[in-house]
């Protein structure tokens, strides 16, 4: 039920979102799962979609301070931390303690190591939570745990219907980690320090491998262009659009390269982009291969789609406008895109499920429940068509601009071509 | 022209309607239920359609979002799969090259 309603309003909020899970059966082992923290709420909300085992959550006790997150949390069965930095008396006995009960009824349990919600492209160094409450729990007798990491990326984390996309690595199987680390006979329970430092290095070498980790905004951005003109390059339709796993996946596969190396790619990637740049043209709309005629095409499609969707749009609109100003002005405040990532899906699921609410109350009220159950059915249909329709009418831009801008490039066509093979045997030499 | 009726058929019936033909196709076509379990929900639907569909759409189970990254189906796909593998250690320095110079080479021609 809770991973029901994560994936609904998951889906309500990102346009796109991609999963990807490196194989592996998670289904019977303990599990602590590590997560990077840029988006505040969103993060949980997603790894609860994306993973196979809805996690019970390790969040900071301020939150059980708030009313109706408190019964959120409650339900979820969140496990509140205290941290220094709130104040207030509170060591974190309890925490452990009931995390370790956790691992021993063999469920998934998630941290985010980090420890505070960032608005950098890169993993601060994380905390030795994760690390001392795996120890802890394999100390008291729970076998077999697996640290899983799982990195989050965001187009925009501040803005609705954008994409995202989740990475899971592959395990880390801590009583092999252990054995490796402990010589036997020693203390292998958390009280041993170097042995939490690392396993904590471990931990942060494995998240750093799933999670959006460069040195800048303008190293993410750049290597993330790159990782899209590559895999545009190899793609069977170039035309598609990139899956942003993928592109994620290769993006931080680039930002791993040495430093040097990655000077040359970024190089690379800039001559090309420079080049794209004063023809006015992006490599997505080069690729496109949109002719007049597709175009028109698609314009022809947009209407057949409208003309059909338009009466359930303006119902949408109708019912669903109150709701949309006020998720709309909460974007309008001026704060961190990290607090936005929180406000915004929380305003917009508050209310629209308001909205609804009251709708359907009123269904209840005038034609009982058969009435309600149809108008909870049928107002995400009207939410739907509304977004449908305005989706569609971006993506007609974007094909308008493919087919303005191949046809004004025409002329300097194959001196790009060639521009982009050597960008793309550049970077594919740099892989 | 635009009446109740208009409202009622076009806005409200129609949406119903697709949404019961499709949970009653996708009834049949699970196959994790039983015949009893599929009967039982078609009956459900028939004589309750909104609140029955509701329920069923309610009660379907979740399915898995993730998706295989590491595949050969494609070109892209191909390429992080080979990427994956590299990282792994599976492909050493004259395997990773020559994978790397398929892939671009059906780039190349493609």
């Amino acid at each position: 039920m809770i991973r029901k309603i994560a994936s609904l309003m998951v889906r309500g909020v990102y346009r796109r979102v991609e999963v990807y899970r490196a194989p592996a059966d998670l289904s019977g082992d303990p599990q602590l799962s590590v997560s990077n923290h840029f988006g505040g709420f969103a993060d949980p909300l997603l790894l609860i979609y994306a993973m196979p085992r809805v996690p019970r959550i390790i969040a900071r006790d301020v939150i059980w301070k708030i009313p109706v997150a408190r019964s959120v949390m409650k339900w979820v069965r969140a496990i509140p931390v205290h941290k220094r930095e709130d104040k207030g008396p509170g060591s974190n006995d309890v925490m452990f303690a009931s995390a370790y009960e956790a691992l021993e009824e063999r469920s998934h349990l998630m941290i985010f190591p980090e420890g505070i919600t960032r608005d950098e492209p890169s993993i601060a160094p994380i905390k030795t939570g994760a690390a001392r409450i795996a120890l802890g729990a394999r100390a008291s007798g729970v076998d077999g745990i697996e640290i899983t990491p799982a990195g989050i990326h965001y187009e925009n984390k501040a803005a609705l219907r954008s994409d995202v996309s989740v990475l899971v690595g592959p395990p880390l199987d801590l009583d092999a980690a252990v054995e490796q680390l402990v010589p036997a006979g020693e203390d292998a329970g958390p009280a041993n320090r170097a042995l939490v430092r690392s396993l904590t290095d471990d931990i942060e070498r494995r998240l750093r491998h799933v999670a959006p980790d460069f040195s800048d905004w303008e190293e993410a951005r750049t290597l993330t262009r790159g990782a899209e003109m590559l895999l545009r390059s190899v793609a069977d339709d170039p035309a598609a659009p990139v899956p942003v796993a993928a592109r994620d996946y290769v993006a931080g596969y680039l930002g791993r390269k040495p430093d040097d190396e990655k000077r040359q790619i970024t190089e690379a990637i800039e001559t090309y982009g420079d080049a794209l740049s004063d023809l006015d043209i992006t490599d997505a709309q080069l690729q496109s291969g949109m002719t007049g005629r597709r175009f028109l095409w698609r314009l022809i499609g947009w209407l057949v789609l409208s003309v059909v969707l338009l009466p359930f749009a303006v119902v949408g609109v109708l019912v669903n406008w109150i709701p949309f100003l006020v998720v709309k002005a909460v974007g309008l405040l001026r704060v961190a895109p990290a607090v936005l990532a929180t406000l915004k899906p929380i305003s917009a699921i508050l209310a629209f499920g308001l909205a609804w609410g009251v709708v359907g109350w009123g269904a209840f009220r005038d034609f009982g429940a058969s009435g309600a159950a149809l108008a909870l059915l049928l107002m995400p249909v009207y939410l739907a068509a509304v977004i449908v329709l305005t989706e569609r009418v971006q993506t007609l831009w974007t094909a308008f601009r493919a087919w303005r801008g191949l046809s004004r490039s025409a002329r300097a066509d194959d001196i790009i071509e060639v521009q982009r093979r050597e960008a793309i045997s550049a970077l594919s030499e740099a892989l | 022209m635009i009446d109740d009726t208009f409202v009622l058929t076009v806005v409200v019936s129609m949406p119903l309607f697709i949404l019961i033909g499709f949970t009653v196709f996708d009834v049949i076509r699970r196959n994790d239920l039983s015949g009893a379990h599929k009967v039982g929900w078609l009956v459900v639907v028939v004589l309750l359609p909104a609140i029955g569909t509701l329920l069923y759409l309610i009660a379907r189970p979740f399915a898995d979002p993730a998706q295989d990254l590491d595949t050969d189906d494609d070109g892209a796909t191909a390429l992080v799969d080979t990427l994956i593998r590299r990282e792994r250690g599976e492909l050493d320095d004259e395997s990773f090259a020559a994978a790397k110079a398929e892939l671009f080479s059906r780039a190349d021609t493609g």
